[in-house]
């Protein structure tokens, strides 16, 4: 049966597939491997790898599960349907609220995480990632390059301690360990029979914590002599040295007292141990010395509390900031987004209502407002479409139920009960209001005159998926979350700031190093400067990062030059996304 | 006096289950809060272990991961990344709360408060009672969320939101985060009925001459943390209700202007999340001492009992107590100095957060000083002590880098953070709580914990504990982030690959240790040396009661109190310890307020003495006590 029907559905999507990305028809039909030798794929496999590593990277490995599943041989898998996997890339969200079944499938498999849109890409981009997938990636993907880089010098614990040598090692060790206290439980029982102690405890005790106290510092000092080189790197902001030095100046502070204080605790447990005849010295207090040692790390905070004190405000209230050059840094789950402000050198107004496919941050311009609301609306009525055949789907279901076994069956189970339950319909409604109060406001907002966030200051702005700055020139990153909170951290930069939904924050720093520069202090022309997310944000909190360009003025005017305005060409641009999108839903709606 | 003990003598017959299950007694009570956060303690450290094998080993597949946690959160043996999270948010909130609060605290504030101030039981046994029994059901509905489809809370054991707040922001804010916060609330229920029993009963029921100046460091300790639990949990119980308000019922306190990948535009306005962190911090920096205070507590009394000397300053000691009380509820700012709150309540945090260092440092100069010229008995709970305070030295001076608002803004969130608390709240407490346990083994069960077994799991738990948490700090300086699940795509951070490993093998080993001290614990229970009354010759009440113990505690009458519990090695006796139930007869009577007038008499001869390196000395070789 629902063969039957979800054939249908795939000839469909098929059809209106092949009909409307007949430009990218080339490559799909090369989609199949071998693809070598057919002109210009080379080229577009290398473009598929850089926007897998842009767009994809963060939730998807060719191998392994990492948010979303393994990408290896998805194209095997989806071979005869590639239409829906485009649609499903492009907006999975859209799908699922259809009722599509596979895409509901997926979307229960994942526990109801959905997968971020991508209708700003191309079909082309869509098909170039597709290949660079089909085509095993390629050996220095951003995927596991992580021990590769240090395998030459480092000693390569991996593999070898799970071989049998080490197995018999451990097993070796175990039995020691087991002798050694057998032993000990014998010399207790010769002591117990005997009433005497056999062993000094005390004694050997004393002693040990000499013998750890000269490997402890022994141990700080060797990690210190290898890893020091890695610690606090270069820094590249110009606040950045001045923080380095009030590091240097706490660990003067502190380093010492570490040392003398731990050695005077292993000391004293050696020097003073118990022997035989000798009594403890009677010793309650002594007020001056208790008022020396309460005053002098009252001193030394106070000079570091000052210090800090300072250097805080500098960094974080300094009125130079409002003076300095704006962008906005953008995070969402999982990824960031830059925008510059274009020619106007000034940053429109974004409202989170406004996000979607093709405007990712929700920039305000009235025409993408208008248009989103007709979107939102025919998303109301596909959704109460849905609804609609609830009772139908349920009857479907429950006659579907037979002849199936075991986990399959207690899925079927399940999908009968979320219907039953009413969970489906409860959904649908409250996205349905959800929808209607964003269209509300939106509509609301379109009415203001007075104040309105369309100022059209947005138009020319550039959205783009790394940071470009100039060297030397002071800049303002004004940072909006889209969804959770993030936190943007550039360890070289000695810059972190939270990124949270609803409360904008900011942070002023001027780099002080171009890449080019810190490549060669670091001796790796590989290096780049990133953003990387420090707040936990989600499952793949670990994979986001943006690459940070530090570089003279030209070349930045250079880069920026080639970027293009959000709404700057949207006529023909968004002319084209509506004719895709919009028959194609409505397919879609009538599944 | 003489009903109490008619009632000692011929109580009423005790079932099993009234004896062993729904005991009323502070003793009974305390081993159950003992031995399940021991059991809470080991799966959290099982969990770490999980985790710690994905950070060394990411591209190996660990056949045993998979048979444990099944193929949907090992699938080949690796760790899910959701699943990571997870057991990072699961190994927080059950080392943080369930051992180190309850485990601890309510250990030893049950065993430890009747006994040490003379007193038959709790003020309110039968809330005691409930105490225990609210935290292991609490424990059992933490647990459970293990066991829910969408898997455990996940978004970390601080559970910001809004990634908490929304189940559709990651798996793990589904069932599992609200079974998460059903657990904190009942947890709080048992934390506060606990807290209000500690603090009347050492109020209102300490022995006749029992003063609060002559209260042993572990009863200070216990009782100022009872205050500070119950001042601070209603403040975490309220953000949680209200953040289960924006998860069920649409609110918005913490919840703004939020476009979710998989839910679109969601309704919210007007809420903050900055406002839960506020809340959740005014509970969570108290709770670092909450956790650490009762660990001092034990390690002064244990401390002094083995060196056979007074604590030096006791004081000093008490006041540096209500000073870090006090101040511990101001400085919560510094968990958010970057979070997006105003600067300027940054600079202020900043100034009280390095306030606070101080009565920390006077604490550990006064252990350094009781150490100094006593006669130091290696026992194992000595060990853990000395253990203690040289991770209170590493983690407390590490505190003063992140502290400094400024410094905190390039090490906040790195590994420097993870190795700074790990050592000054997690090992330090951890080793106060072993310390305790085998101090007070012989006064839970009347025998001796085997001595080589202690001494063993001392130095691989301490060795092992250094080796895992002391590299983080090189890690973090080197702006490593923390609660990453693998750095496939940072391949700068590649060179702390083998760091990493050696950290794993560290704490492997350092489970390993556990299982000795578990072998050690539960065998002795049962073969282990019989103890006598008093086996460290210590001087609190606690030993003066009989070997059986007893329900009341004392079979005859409460003993009366007539000196303070430090009388250690104090010449005007032969023995090295007089117990405070001792009478004394005349000459040594108030032997604390002559050796203070003493000071004052030879203060005032000429002026008031300078502080210099040359009275320093002076008064160093002079002792001003008898």
């Amino acid at each position: 049966m629902i063969t039957i029907i979800k054939n249908p559905v795939k000839l469909l999507l098929l059809f209106f597939g092949l009909f409307y990305f007949q430009d990218s028809l080339a490559y799909k039909n090369n989609l199949t491997r071998p693809i070598d030798g057919i002109e210009g794929t080379d080229g577009l496999i290398k473009k598929g790898s850089e926007l897998f590593a842009a767009n994809c990277a963060s939730c998807h490995a060719l191998k392994g599960k990492v948010v979303g599943p393994a990408l290896e041989g998805v194209i095997d898998k989806y071979e005869e349907d590639y239409a829906w996997l485009n649609a499903w890339i492009k907006n999975s969200q859209k799908l699922v609220k259809s009722g599509d079944e596979r895409a509901v499938a997926i979307y229960n498999e994942y526990n109801g995480q959905a997968m971020n849109i991508f209708e700003n890409l191309k079909d082309e981009e869509i098909t170039s990632i597709l290949m660079w997938i089909d085509n095993g990636g390629d050996g220095d993907a951003p995927v596991a390059t992580s021990e590769t880089n240090n395998a030459s010098d480092q000693p390569v614990f991996n593999e070898s301690l799970f071989s049998n040598i080490n197995w018999a090692i451990a097993l070796l060790s175990f039995l020691i360990f087991l002798i050694i206290i057998m032993i000990f439980g014998i010399l207790e029982l010769v002591s117990n029979i005997t009433g005497r102690e056999v062993i000094n405890w005390n004694n050997i005790n004393a002693f040990m914590m000499l013998v750890f106290l000269v490997g402890f510092f022994g141990l700080v000092l060797y990690e210190y002599s290898i890893h020091s080189k890695f610690l606090l790197p270069e820094s590249a902001s110009e606040h950045g040295i001045e923080m380095d030095k009030m590091m240097g100046w706490t660990w003067m502070a502190t380093l010492p007292v570490f040392f003398v204080t731990q050695f005077l605790l292993f000391f004293f447990s050696f020097k003073y141990r118990q022997k035989p005849g000798r009594k403890a010295y009677f010793l309650s207090h002594n007020n001056n010395l208790e008022y020396v040692w309460t005053l002098v790390p009252a001193v030394v905070l106070a000079i570091l509390v000052s210090g800090g004190f300072k250097m805080w405000n500098k960094i974080l209230r300094s009125d130079d900031s409002k003076n300095a050059k704006q962008i906005e840094v953008f995070a969402y789950q999982f990824g960031w987004n830059a925008r510059y402000p274009g020619e106007d050198g000034k940053l429109g107004k974004a409202n989170y209502n406004l996000i979607n496919g093709i405007n990712p941050l929700g920039v305000a311009n009235r025409e993408h407002a208008t248009e989103l609301i007709k979107e939102l609306k025919e998303d109301i009525a596909s959704m109460e479409a849905t609804i609609a055949k609830i009772p139908k789907e349920l009857a479907k279901l429950k006659s579907t139920l037979g002849g199936r076994e075991d986990e399959d069956r207690d899925n079927h189970l399940k999908k009968i009960h979320s219907y039953e339950s009413g969970d489906v319909e409860n959904d649908l409604r409250l996205t349905i209001r959800a929808r209607n109060t964003q269209i509300e406001r939106l509509t609301g907002a379109l009415k203001i005159n007075e104040g309105s966030m369309f100022t059209g200051e947005g138009d020319d702005d550039q959205v783009v998926q790394e940071i470009h700055l100039v060297k030397d020139e002071p800049i303002r990153l004004k940072f909006r979350a889209r969804d959770v909170i993030h936190s943007a951290y550039l360890p070289y930069f000695r810059t972190q700031m939270n990124v949270v939904p609803g409360l904008p924050t900011e942070f002023t720093f001027t780099p002080i190093k171009s890449t080019e520069e810190m490549r060669a202090i670091k001796g790796d022309p590989e290096f780049d400067y990133y953003l990387i997310c420090n707040k936990i944000c989600g499952n793949a909190h670990f994979n986001m990062k943006m690459k940070v360009v530090v570089e003279d003025e030209a070349s930045y005017n250079q880069w920026i030059n080639q970027q293009t305005g959000l709404f700057a060409n949207k006529d023909t641009k968004e002319g084209d996304d509506d004719e895709n999108s919009n028959p194609e839903s409505e397919v879609l709606a009538i599944n | 006096m003489s009903s109490s003990v008619a009632h000692a003598d011929h109580h009423h017959e005790e079932t099993f289950l009234s004896k062993y299950v729904f005991s009323m007694d502070h003793k009974m009570i305390s081993k159950q809060f003992l031995i399940t956060g021991i059991i809470m303690g080991l799966i959290g450290m099982a969990m770490s272990i999980a985790f710690r094998l994905q950070l060394a080993y990411p591209d190996t597949s660990f056949p045993i991961l998979e048979w444990f946690f099944g193929s949907k959160w090992a699938p080949d043996g690796k760790l899910d990344a959701g699943y990571y999270m997870a057991l990072v948010t699961m190994h927080g909130t059950i080392m943080v709360f369930y051992v180190l609060t309850a485990g601890l605290s309510g250990t030893f504030a049950n065993l430890l408060l009747p006994l040490q101030i003379g007193a038959r039981d709790m003020a309110s046994p039968f809330m005691n009672m409930l105490s225990y029994w609210f935290f292991l059901l609490s424990s059992i509905v933490l647990l459970s969320s293990l066991f829910v489809e969408t898997g455990p809370a996940s978004g970390g054991w601080t559970i910001y939101p809004p990634l908490s707040a929304l189940p559709k922001a990651m798996p793990g804010s589904g069932m599992g985060m609200t079974l998460w916060l059903t657990a904190i609330v009942l947890f709080i229920v048992s934390s506060l009925l606990g807290g209000i029993n500690y603090i009347s009963t050492v109020l209102n029921m300490r022995t006749k001459g029992m003063s609060m100046t002559r209260l042993p460091l572990t009863v200070w300790a216990l009782f100022l943390t009872a205050v500070l639990g119950l001042l601070s949990f209603p403040v975490l119980l309220g953000g949680g209700l209200l953040l289960l308000f924006d998860r069920g019922f649409g609110t918005s306190f913490y919840l703004s202007d939020i476009y979710l990948g998989s839910a679109g535009a969601l309704e919210h306005t007007g809420g903050s999340p900055i406002l839960f962190q506020h809340l959740f911090w005014f509970l969570g920096h108290p709770e670092v001492y909450i956790i650490i205070m009762p660990a001092l507590g034990i390690t002064s009394e244990i401390i002094a009992v083995n060196s056979r000397k007074p604590i030096f300053g006791y004081t000093a000691m008490v006041i540096s107590l209500m000073g870090i009380a006090f101040l511990s509820f101001i400085v919560w700012g510094h968990h958010m100095f970057i979070t997006g709150m105003n600067p300027l309540l940054g600079a202020v945090f900043l100034v009280t957060t390095l306030i606070i260092a101080v009565p920390s440092a006077v604490k550990t100069f006064n252990y350094l000083a009781t150490l100094w010229r006593g006669n130091i008995r290696f026992t194992n709970a000595m060990m853990f002590a000395i253990g203690l305070v040289s991770f209170f030295i590493s983690g407390g001076l590490t505190g003063i880098f992140l502290g400094n608002a400024t410094l905190d803004i390039q090490l906040h969130d790195t590994y420097f953070v993870v190795g700074h608390f790990h050592i000054v709240m997690g090992c330090a407490a951890i080793f106060g709580m072993l310390a305790g346990i085998y101090h007070w083994f012989p006064k839970m069960f009347g025998r001796l914990m085997n001595k080589p077994l202690g001494y063993i799991h001392f130095w691989f738990t301490f060795i092992s504990a250094y080796l895992v948490f002391f590299p983080m700090h090189f890690m973090g300086l080197a702006g490593v982030p923390r609660r990453y699940y693998a750095f496939t795509l940072l391949p700068e951070y590649g060179v702390w690959f083998d760091v990493n490993v050696v950290m794993t093998l560290a704490a492997i080993l350092g489970g390993i240790a556990q299982i000795v001290f578990l072998y050690n614990f539960f065998s002795s229970i049962f073969i282990g040396k019989k103890s006598g009354t008093n086996p460290w010759q210590a001087n609190t009440l606690e030993w003066t009661t009989p070997e059986e113990r007893i329900h009341g505690n004392w079979p005859g009458e409460i003993p009366t109190v007539y000196r303070w519990a430090y009388d250690y090695s104090n010449p005007a006796y032969d023995e090295d310890f007089m117990m405070q139930n001792v009478p004394d007869e005349g000459v040594e009577e108030e032997l604390f307020e002559t050796s203070k007038t003493k000071v004052n008499k030879s203060a005032k001869k000429p002026k008031p003495e300078a502080v210099t390196l040359f009275t320093l000395i002076k008064n160093w070789l002079k002792p001003n006590t008898i």
